[in-house]
């Protein structure tokens, strides 16, 4: 270990200058980069508190009292079925099945670290097997651990959970084994566990785990070898979700809906964007309203309490709030010139791309190259349930309740900035992330609102709700991004050239900017999506230009990849009509050396039946077909979406979807989240688009920001692939090429090449 | 000004204090502790909120409690609670394995549930017309168009006899 460690650390000086998220995170943790650090365990988060209740505490994710199993899944459950998954893991292990454990989220603890994600926001590609490409990946690692950050994201938790929850299980039941042999005298390896139970084959005796749970916890090793593949019973086949029940009857708690004792409701307005301060208030209208228990100023807005939610937000938005010019890009003009003007060598924020030489086979070209520019517009994500956090600041302590998705990270940072001592965090069930989740915002108004409470109400716990118009437009957006693609293609009718040049904003500049830090450097997200793609034209390059636009950009579901594979997808489809090669042989062509992503394609051709762009729709109606593919999260995706005109508009009729996730451990919930990573993909690229004047957010509610409805949704088919040992993310990859699939179907449809979304710009949909 | 009413919520007489102009959704959610209905929008725009009044969808963010006429029945009354039997529609969604993070649910399953006992054998259109008004963000239209059509069968049994008037 010692020597692994070291080896990591080696490479530190060699990433430096190319990452700077890590750097910037450091800085925000505080956190010292000694090896002694990442070579001590974190402690048992558990021990304290579940060993004083009489529980039998086994190692972080494992205990056991008279009750029975729990487990504990420490990532955010926000519908991507995380708890089932991580859940299985351990049960695969310990022999049981999924219905005799209870399974929660746990304490917000430093030994509940992301590994995964940390490698995944490397400047390489998820593939590269160099060797500075793997130092950098054992740094990240080690730079998690010694930052401890918890974090649900980037599609990463199975994979991070895959070796350590697997022998966390084994580990437990080794000891259950060994306490069983302790008390019968007999030798381990004679005994079995099945159901609950350490059996003795040879005299059917037998014990239960919750009566030898104490013994046995003595008795665990720190782990233990997993299960081979092949002796899976649970993982691998479709689970039932443990959260299923209480999600189909309203028992499922939601951060709004924690009833702590002497709860108080409240709601806020604030100032025209996160981060821009208060510089005053009016709230005049609504003092000495009896409905009113507290006005109370907080650092970017002015919270109201009242006697129910609804009547915090009617008073809040009676409150007026005062405010400096804002410093971002105002309007769209603005974001337009910023933009335009951002093609600039000063601005270059990625170049993870450049193969053979781009400019020369362009200038060769001269006017046979192939040019077009595509725009994309802000995103808001808009979470089913509005943001809303839950705090109590007591004699110097913070507690929080709320879905959060850094539930170490952002409790730990609002309490330095309200000057708590102590921090408590608790982690209920999301109404939705997709990345709105991690960031700082609601929970530091409640715990602002919390601190501020005065006289009887001091002390007091207070849930702030965002009303859905102040959830709208108190967002950190998907940014925007222009891109302008050039190309030359071959004979054949195949790119030999491809230029794609795209300006955006940074993703994580803006974040860390909330988190407290500043940061400048690369940031791969401004190309996620197109410079690592396995693409292999014979001149390819790559350029993300951060234009800067200060509106607070954030992660939303999927990332950078959720603008570049609009562009170089819809491109590529171009090209085809212009070379006239078929899409889907371009593809195979272009993915020569990637047999995975080549099989993800045609897996989704078969699916399709893919014989070219003519589709007929229902009832005869005139249609057509389009493709798009992308590599995202360690995965590989394919879709085939067919489009046909109605009485109302077009329709996306049928979504036929290929996905290569390297193993599939549920395939159920996998196909859950393909249908739902699409239908999130396609409800943007629709009718979805946050606007900008004066400083301010035009959209406000659902009928300005709409959602695609049940009745617009395709039908969707699904094939999964398994390549290898890979875990390839799930809850995020197929948003990435439903927006280009579905642009290329409008345009085998109507003829009409959609080169910005919203695509309710151009064409009208049902 | 606040003021006492009384309501008839899932088979039970409530006593409620609240400002008459308060939308139903928040006298359930935040007077009477009855979370399961969620707010979404506000508006009438997302069917988080959705609630049956007398066996009818109704969005109970739009519903002031000055108007409230006829029986209340929420998620937490259709079935799974305290011993009762999941409803077809909660069996349903259960089989299908229909939620994701879920908020959106109780509407869905509320909406379902008043569409399946006014018309047993839905066609496609009518399931659309009934689920329309509902969001899902995590869209898991497919499975609940699955769920609805397995639960269809369920409900023809009589499964779903309204238990409001106890």
């Amino acid at each position: 270990m010692a020597e692994r460690a070291r080896k990591k650390r080696s490479t530190l000086g060699l990433i430096a200058r190319r990452t700077f998220m890590f750097g910037g995170l450091a800085i925000a943790g505080g956190a010292a980069f000694g090896v002694w650090r990442y070579n001590t365990p974190y402690e048992n988060p558990l021990l304290d508190a579940a060993a004083a209740e009489g529980k039998a505490v086994f190692n972080p994710y494992v205990m056991i009292d008279e009750a029975g199993v729990t487990v504990i899944a420490p990532r955010a459950e926000m519908g991507q079925g995380i708890y089932t998954a991580l859940a299985a893991l351990v049960a695969e292990e310990m022999d049981l099945a999924l219905e005799d454990l209870t399974v929660i989220h746990g304490p917000a603890a430093s030994a509940y670290f992301n590994e995964a994600i940390f490698e995944d926001g490397l400047p390489f590609d998820a593939a590269d097997e160099t060797t500075a490409a793997w130092a950098a990946r054992g740094v990240a690692g080690f730079m998690a651990k010694s930052m401890a950050i918890q974090v649900t994201g980037g599609s990463t938790s199975v994979a991070d959970a895959f070796d350590k929850m697997r022998e966390a299980g084994a580990a437990a039941r080794a000891g259950l084994i060994a306490a069983a042999a302790q008390e019968w005298g007999a030798a381990p390896e004679s005994l079995r566990a099945a159901g609950g139970f350490v059996i003795d084959p040879a005299t059917d005796r037998r014990l239960a785990y919750t009566e030898i749970a104490a013994d046995a916890a003595r008795l665990t090793p720190s782990a233990a070898t997993p299960k081979a593949k092949g002796d899976w019973t649970l993982l691998g086949k479709p689970l039932a979700r443990v959260d299923m029940a209480e999600k189909s009857t309203g028992a499922g708690t939601f951060g709004v809906d924690v009833r702590p004792e002497g709860l108080l409701f409240a709601s806020a307005a604030f100032t025209p964007a996160i981060g821009v301060p208060m510089t005053g208030y009016d709230a005049s209208a609504i003092e000495g309203d009896p409905t009113v228990k507290a006005i109370i100023p907080l650092s970017e807005g002015v919270a109201v309490v009242a006697e129910t939610t609804w009547a915090a937000m009617r008073a809040a938005e009676q409150v007026s709030v005062r405010h400096d010019p804002v410093s971002y890009t105002k309007d769209e003009a603005e974001i337009d010139a910023a933009l335009a003007a951002a093609f600039t060598p000063d601005k270059i924020g990625s170049n993870f791309r450049d193969d053979g030489d781009v400019d020369a086979a362009l200038a060769e070209a001269g006017p046979r190259a192939v040019r077009a520019q595509y725009r994309t517009p802000h995103l808001a994500h808009a979470c089913m349930e509005p943001m809303n956090a839950t705090a109590r600041f007591q004699n110097g302590k913070l507690e929080i309740w709320a879905g959060m998705q850094a539930p170490k990270l952002v409790p730990d940072i609002v309490a330095g900035r309200i000057g708590a001592d102590e921090v408590e965090a608790h982690v209920t069930y999301l109404g939705g992330g997709f990345g709105r989740r991690g960031e700082v915002d609601y929970v530091q108004a409640a715990a602002e609102a919390a601190k501020g409470l005065s006289g009887a109400l001091a002390g007091r716990p207070v849930q702030l709700v965002y009303s859905r118009d102040v959830d709208t437009k108190r967002d950190a957006y998907r940014p925007p991004a222009l891109a302008r693609m050039a190309a030359v293609l071959d004979e054949e009718g195949l790119p030999q050239a491809l230029s794609v040049d795209i300006a955006t904003s940074s993703v994580i500049k803006s974040a860390i900017s909330r988190y407290g830090v500043a940061g400048g450097g690369p940031d791969r997200i401004l190309t996620d999506g197109a410079h690592d793609q396995p693409y292999a034209p014979a001149h390819f390059r790559v350029l993300g230009y951060d234009a800067g636009l200060g509106i607070p950009h954030g992660f939303w579901r999927s990332v950078g990849y959720s603008n570049s594979p609009f562009f170089l997808e819809s491109f590529l489809d171009e090209l085809s009509v212009d070379g006239g090669m078929d899409p889907v042989m371009m593809r195979l062509k272009l993915l020569e050396g990637d047999p995975s992503a080549q099989a993800t394609v045609q897996a989704a051709a078969d699916l399709a039946g893919w014989s070219g762009r003519t589709y007929r729709g229902a009832n005869g109606r005139k249609g057509g077909r389009g493709l798009a593919y992308c590599r995202s999260f360690r995965s590989h995706v394919a879709m085939v979406l067919d489009v046909a005109e109605g009485e109302f508009g077009l329709a996306v009729e049928k979504a036929w979807i290929a996905a290569d996730v390297g193993l599939a451990l549920d395939p159920g919930t996998i196909e859950a989240q393909l249908a739902s990573g699409l239908i999130y993909g396609i409800s943007a690229a629709i009718r979805q688009e946050i606007t900008f004047a004066d400083g301010a957010v035009e959209q406000a509610n659902f009928d300005t920001f709409e959602p695609l409805r049940y009745s617009a949704s395709p039908e969707i088919a699904v094939t999964i692939l398994e390549s290898g040992e890979v875990i390839g993310g799930v809850g995020e990859i197929a948003t990435p090429p439903a927006a280009p699939a579905l642009a290329n179907a409008v345009y085998a449809a109507t003829g009409t090449r959609i080169r910005r979304l919203p695509m309710s710009r151009e064409v009208d949909f049902a | 000004m606040s003021r006492t009413m009384v309501l008839s919520v899932n088979g039970e007489r409530r006593e409620v204090t609240a400002d008459p102009d308060t939308p139903l959704l928040w006298v359930l959610r935040d007077v009477m502790s009855l979370t399961g209905t969620k707010f979404g929008c506000g508006a009438g725009l997302c069917g988080a909120c959705t609630v049956h009044v007398d066996g009818e969808a109704v969005r109970s963010c739009q519903l002031p409690l000055a108007d409230v006429e006829g029986a209340i029945t929420t998620i937490e009354g259709l079935g799974g609670w305290d011993g009762a039997p999941l409803h077809a529609v909660q069996a349903a969604w259960i089989e299908e394995q229909v939620a994701q993070c879920g908020y959106c649910q109780s509407g869905q399953i509320m909406a379902a549930a008043a569409l399946l006992a006014e018309t047993p054998n839905p066609t496609d259109d009518d399931i659309a017309a009934a689920m329309d008004g509902i969001i899902c963000r995590c869209g898991s239209y497919p499975r609940i168009k699955a769920a609805i059509k397995r639960a269809a069968g369920g409900v023809q049994l009589g499964v779903t006899e309204d238990r409001r008037d106890g």
